[in-house]
C-alpha cells in the first residue's frame, strides 16, 4: 500500500482538511506483521527522516482512507506509522450531501432554542426600562376625581 | 370663470368617546376666484373666498381659514386651518394633518376635523393647544328648511357669503366678497333681505357670543339676542340691527341721521384677510351698557345712513347699503371714511339690515327667531334665547342641535337638560389625524389606540346600553366633596329638636344615602351639569358635576416596540427566555409577565377600558393589533365616609322622649315607674330598661334622663371601610420592564459560536451551513463506508465538527 503522509494543520474537527494539509512525501508500508484494521492500522515504512513529523496521512488502496497518524522509529530503524480513520474526510463528499438534524451552529441561531451551554451569571441581571408615551392616569389638580353615589 | 372645487369634511369622532357619536358630514364647495395660481401661493384669493366663518367668527373663538395651495399638477397639496382662540394668534395646525400625498390624486382634499363647536367636560383650549374646537356644519341637501341648500351648496353657506364691501365709491355699491355670492345667496333664500337679516342675527351672535369675557373652562353659547328694532320707511319696514328694541327711532333716509338706539358691526379690515369675530367692532349711537359689549363696543357720535342720491335708502333693493358713523376711539371721535379705510387698504364691512313687515312686527320677530333656532340647530351650534345668557350643556337656557342617526343635522334642538343626553353633547375635542378612505357612505373608521392599533379587536365599542338604576352620580374635586360631609355631620349636630330630623329622613340614617365615595387616578368625565346634591330629601347646597350613567372609559398609554438597543436587546437568542423576561408594570393593576419570544421585535400596546360608576377596569395588553391579555382590575378606590349616624340618634332621642312620658304618667299615678336608663354618651343607645322604682329613684331618673337626653351624641357611623388605597401611590405610567440575565463578564458571543456553536433546531443538508455544527443526528446513507466509520462519522457529527 502506498501512505501518502502529510502535515495538518487543521482542528482535527475540521470536515474539509484540503486547504489544511502539506505533502511530506509518499512511501510504500512495508510487509504487515499482523493483520491491519481498516480503522486503526499500524503500519511501517522505511525510515524517513520527512516523515517523523507527519501527522495525517492517507493510505491508498485498498483502504482508500484518509488518517490521523503519529509516527515512530523502530530499533530496526523502520518508521512505525499508527493511524487513526478520519472517515469525515474520507467520506466528505459525501457527507456534506446528507441531510442532518443540526442542533448548533457556529453562524446560525434560533431564538427561541434554549441554549443551556451560554455561560450565563445567574447571580445577576440587569433590567432596562421604558415608560409608555402617556398616562390617562393623571388628574389635574383639583380634579374631580371623587365619585359620589347617592341613592337617589 | 370661477372654478369650483369640492371639498369634502368629514366629522371625526374622538377617541375618548369615540363610540358615542359621530359629526356631520358636509360638503364645502370653495371657488376659485379666477386669480388662482397653480405654482404659487394661492392664500389671498382663498382665504377672501372660503372663510367659512366671515364676519361673526366662529364658535369657541375658532374659525378656520383654509389655504388651498396646489401642488405641481394644480391639484391640491394642503390645507391649512387657523384658529385664533384668543384672537390674533392664528395656530396652524392642518399642516401635519390633512397634508397627504396619497390625496394629492384627487379633486377633493379631505380632512377631518374634530366634533363639533363646543368642547365639554371641562374647558375651551386655551391658545396653542392642539386640541380646537370647531364646527362644521351639518346642512346637507333636503334638510334645510327653504330646501335649497343642495348638497353642493350648503356648506359656504351662510357664513361669508353676507360679507360685504364697499367697493364702489361713487354709487355706494356694496358688493359681496367671493365668486360665488350671488349663486349662494340665490341658493340660500327667497329674499335677499331675509337672507341677510338672518345673516346678520346670526354673525351679530357670534360676535356677541365672543364679546363676553373670556372665562376659561366656560362655555359662551350663541346668543339670539338681536332685537328687531324700528320702522325705517314709509309703508315697508326696514329694521336695523340692533341690541335692544327701541320704538323711538327715526326713518333711515339716505344721509338722515339715526336716532335712538342703532348699533351696527362693522369690520375694517383688509380685503383679503379673512375676518374673526374679533374684528367686528360695535358700533352704536348709544351704548350706555358696557357690561357685555365693552370688547368690541365703539361709540358712534353720529349713524347715517348712506343710500342712492336722496332716495331711502330702501328705494332701490339692486343697492346694497350701509350706515355711516363717526367712531368713538378712546375717548376721541375718529371718522371713518371710505377714502381712509381704501388707503389702508382697508375694507369697511357692515353687517346687512333686513326688512320685516311693520304690522306684523311682533309675530314676525318671533318666527324669525324661531327660524334663527332653527338655522342654529342645522349648523349645530348650541344656543340661548338671550343676550345676557350664557350656561352650559343641559343647563335649561341652553339649546342643543339634534342629529338623526347619520349625525345630520335636523334643524331641532333640545332645550335643558335633556340637552345634556344628546350624543352631540358628549362630543369631545380630540382631534384625529387618521385619514380614511372617501366613504360616500360616511362609515366612520375607528380611531387608533395606539400605534399599533389595527382596530380590531382591542377598540371597545359602545353598546348603547344605558345602565339602570336609581343612583345618582357626581363627580367632585376635594374641596367639594369636603364641603358636602361637612353640611352632612353638621346638618343636625348639637339640635335636640328632632322634629325636622324625622321629617327629613324618617328615622333612617342620611348617610345612608351615600351608597359610596370613590377616588379616581384621573378626572372623572362629567357633564357639565351642575346639580345640587341632594341627601336624600334634604338640599346640601353644595354643586356637582353629573356623572353619566354611562360613562366607560377608554384610555390608552400607546405602544412599545418590544426592541432595540435602549432595551438592552442583543439581537440574537439571549433576547428571548430564560435569559431575557418581560415585564408590564400597569399601575392600579399590577405587573404582569410578558412572553418575549411573542413580543420581541413588535409592539406592546397598554390600553385601559373603564366603567366609571363600578370602578371595574379592564386592562388590555396588545401584540400589534391582536390581544394578548385582558386584566381585570379596579382602578377607583373606595374611600372611607364617616359621619355620624343621625338616624340612631334621631331614633334614640325619640324613645328616650317616649320614655320619659311614660315614667312622667306612671309616677304621677302611682309612684312606681318605669324609667329608661339606656342612653349612653357618646355612644349608641343601648336598649331600654325596664326597672321598678321608688318615686324618689323616679324623680332621680327623670333628672337623669333629661340630662342624657341633653348630652346625647350621635354615634360615629362608618358607612364604608377603607379598601387599600396603595394603587393610587405607585406609579401612574405603564413600564415595560425588561430584565437580562447577565453573561460571564468574558464572554464573547463570537467565539462562542464558533467553539461551541448557538443553539438552533433545523433540518439541512450539511452543506447549506458552515463552521462549527452539531447535529444531533444525520441520514448517512448512501455513504459506502464500513459500519464502524458511519458509526464514527455519526459520533463526530454528534461532538461537532467545522464544516
Amino acid at each position: 500500500m502506498v501512505i501518502t503522509f502529510y502535515t495538518s494543520t487543521a482542528n482535527p474537527k475540521q470536515a474539509n482538511k484540503a486547504n489544511f494539509l502539506t505533502q511530506i512525501g509518499t512511501a510504500k508500508t512495508l510487509n504487515p506483521t499482523r493483520a491491519l484494521a481498516l480503522l486503526t492500522p499500524v503500519v511501517s515504512v522505511e525510515y524517513n527522516a520527512n516523515f517523523v513529523r507527519a501527522n495525517y496521512c492517507y493510505i491508498g488502496a485498498p483502504f482508500n482512507s484518509y488518517y490521523f497518524c503519529k509516527c515512530a522509529v523502530d530499533v530496526a530503524g523502520k518508521i512505525i506509522v499508527e493511524c487513526q480513520a478520519d472517515p469525515v474526510y474520507t467520506w466528505y463528499d459525501y457527507l456534506i450531501n446528507c441531510p442532518a438534524t443540526i442542533i448548533r451552529n457556529e453562524n446560525v441561531g434560533i431564538n427561541y432554542v434554549v441554549d443551556n451551554q451560554l455561560p450565563i451569571d445567574n447571580a445577576r441581571f440587569y433590567i432596562r426600562g421604558e415608560e409608555f408615551q402617556q398616562t390617562p392616569l393623571e388628574p389635574s389638580e383639583n380634579a374631580k376625581q371623587y365619585l359620589l353615589i347617592l341613592n337617589g | 370663470m370661477a372654478t369650483k372645487i369640492n371639498q369634502t369634511i368629514y366629522g371625526t369622532v374622538p377617541s375618548t368617546q369615540y363610540s358615542k357619536a359621530v359629526c356631520p358630514k358636509t360638503i364645502l364647495n370653495l371657488y376659485n376666484d379666477g386669480n388662482f395660481d397653480p405654482s404659487g401661493d394661492c392664500k389671498n384669493g382663498f382665504e377672501k373666498s372660503i372663510s367659512p366663518w366671515g364676519i361673526g367668527g366662529g364658535m369657541c373663538g375658532d374659525w378656520f381659514t383654509i389655504n388651498a395651495q396646489r401642488s405641481a399638477n394644480g391639484r391640491f397639496a394642503r390645507l391649512r386651518m387657523d384658529t385664533t382662540e384668543n384672537f390674533n394668534k392664528p395656530v396652524s395646525f392642518w399642516n401635519k394633518s390633512i397634508v397627504s400625498s396619497s390625496y394629492d390624486n384627487k379633486n377633493s382634499t379631505r380632512f377631518r376635523v374634530a366634533g363639533n363647536c363646543y368642547k365639554l367636560n371641562n374647558n375651551i383650549v386655551s391658545n396653542g393647544s392642539t386640541e380646537y374646537q370647531l364646527t362644521l356644519f351639518g346642512i346637507n341637501g333636503s334638510n334645510s328648511p327653504y330646501g335649497k341648500l343642495e348638497y353642493n351648496n350648503a356648506c359656504v353657506y351662510p357664513f361669508n357669503i353676507f360679507i360685504t364691501r364697499n367697493e364702489n365709491a361713487a354709487n355706494n355699491k356694496l358688493t359681496p366678497l367671493g365668486e360665488y355670492t350671488v349663486s349662494q345667496i340665490d341658493n340660500f333664500g327667497d329674499d335677499w333681505f331675509e337672507d341677510s337679516f338672518e345673516m346678520a342675527a346670526f354673525e351679530w351672535n357670534l360676535a356677541m357670543y365672543r364679546s363676553a369675557s373670556n372665562v376659561p373652562n366656560q362655555f359662551y353659547p350663541i346668543t339670539i339676542s338681536t332685537a328687531i328694532t324700528k320702522s325705517l320707511k314709509m309703508g315697508e319696514m326696514y329694521k336695523a340691527l340692533a341690541l335692544e328694541d327701541n320704538t323711538n327711532r327715526d326713518t333711515f333716509y339716505d344721509n338722515a341721521i339715526i336716532s335712538g338706539f342703532n348699533t351696527c358691526g362693522v369690520c375694517a379690515y383688509p380685503h383679503y384677510v379673512s375676518v374673526s369675530n374679533d374684528d367686528i367692532k360695535l358700533v352704536s349711537n348709544k351704548f350706555t351698557d358696557t357690561t357685555h359689549y365693552n370688547y368690541t363696543k365703539y361709540g358712534a357720535g353720529k349713524m347715517y345712513g348712506v343710500g342712492n342720491g336722496n332716495k331711502h335708502i330702501f328705494d332701490d333693493v339692486s343697492y346694497h347699503y350701509e350706515i355711516r358713523f363717526f367712531v368713538e376711539l378712546n375717548g376721541n371721535y375718529v371718522e371713518i371714511n371710505e377714502n381712509e379705510i381704501i388707503l389702508s387698504s382697508q375694507r369697511l364691512y357692515i353687517l346687512p339690515y333686513y326688512k320685516i313687515d311693520d304690522t306684523t312686527y311682533s309675530s314676525k320677530w318671533e318666527s324669525i327667531k324661531a327660524i334663527i333656532r332653527h338655522e342654529l340647530a342645522y349648523i349645530g351650534f348650541p344656543f340661548v334665547m338671550n343676550a345676557n345668557q350664557w350656561g352650559f350643556i343641559g343647563d335649561s337656557n341652553v339649546s342643543v342641535p339634534i342629529f338623526d342617526a347619520h349625525m345630520i343635522t335636523t334643524g331641532n334642538y333640545v332645550t335643558g337638560a335633556a340637552a345634556s343626553q344628546l350624543p352631540n353633547a358628549q362630543w369631545g375635542d380630540i382631534f384625529s389625524d387618521t385619514m380614511p378612505e372617501y366613504d360616500p357612505d360616511y362609515n366612520p373608521p375607528k380611531p387608533s389606540s395606539g400605534e399599533s392599533d389595527g382596530g380590531f379587536l382591542n377598540n371597545s365599542t359602545y353598546r348603547g346600553v344605558k345602565l339602570a338604576g336609581s343612583n345618582e352620580f357626581y363627580a367632585m374635586d376635594v374641596s367639594e366633596l369636603r364641603t358636602l360631609m361637612t353640611f352632612i355631620n353638621g346638618m343636625y349636630q348639637g339640635n335636640t329638636d328632632d322634629t325636622q330630623l324625622k321629617i327629613d329622613f324618617k328615622g333612617s340614617n342620611p348617610n345612608d344615602y351615600i351608597v359610596g365615595v370613590f377616588a379616581y387616578p384621573f378626572n372623572i368625565p362629567n357633564t357639565p351639569h351642575l346639580s345640587n346634591v341632594y341627601i336624600g330629601p334634604v338640599e346640601t347646597n353644595v354643586n356637582a358635576n353629573v356623572v353619566d350613567k354611562d360613562t366607560f372609559g377608554f384610555s390608552t398609554f400607546g405602544s412599545i416596540l418590544v426592541d432595540g438597543d435602549a432595551l438592552g436587546f442583543h439581537g440574537d437568542f439571549r433576547d428571548y427566555e430564560p435569559y431575557t423576561q418581560l415585564e408590564l408594570y400597569l399601575p392600579m393593576v399590577g405587573t404582569a409577565k410578558l412572553d418575549p419570544s411573542y413580543y420581541v421585535g413588535h409592539y406592546v400596546t397598554v390600553n385601559y377600558i373603564y366603567d366609571i360608576n363600578t370602578g371595574s377596569l379592564s386592562a388590555q395588553i396588545l401584540r400589534d393589533d391582536t390581544i394578548d391579555k385582558i386584566i381585570e382590575s379596579t382602578i377607583s378606590v373606595q374611600i372611607p365616609v364617616t359621619a355620624r349616624d343621625m338616624g340612631s340618634y334621631q331614633n334614640n332621642l325619640y324613645q328616650m322622649k317616649m320614655n320619659l312620658l311614660n315614667t312622667a304618667v306612671h309616677g304621677a299615678a302611682s309612684g312606681i315607674t318605669q324609667t329608661a336608663t339606656a342612653a349612653t354618651k357618646g355612644t349608641d343607645i343601648n336598649g331600654v330598661t325596664n326597672a321598678a322604682v321608688s318615686g324618689f329613684e323616679y324623680g332621680q331618673q327623670f333628672g337623669k334622663t333629661i340630662y342624657d337626653m341633653k348630652h346625647m351624641q350621635p354615634a360615629i357611623a362608618q358607612t364604608s371601610t377603607a379598601s387599600p388605597a396603595n394603587g393610587m401611590q405607585f406609579y401612574n405610567n405603564c413600564v415595560l420592564f425588561v430584565k437580562h440575565l447577565k453573561m460571564l463578564d468574558d464572554f464573547d458571543p463570537e467565539k462562542y459560536g464558533k467553539t461551541v456553536g448557538y443553539a438552533c433546531l433545523m433540518n439541512k443538508q450539511l452543506s447549506d451551513v458552515s463552521g462549527f455544527t452539531v447535529c444531533a443526528n444525520a441520514d448517512l446513507s448512501g455513504i459506502p463506508a464500513t459500519a464502524d466509520e458511519i458509526n464514527a462519522i455519526q459520533a463526530a457529527l454528534q461532538s461537532g465538527i467545522y464544516l
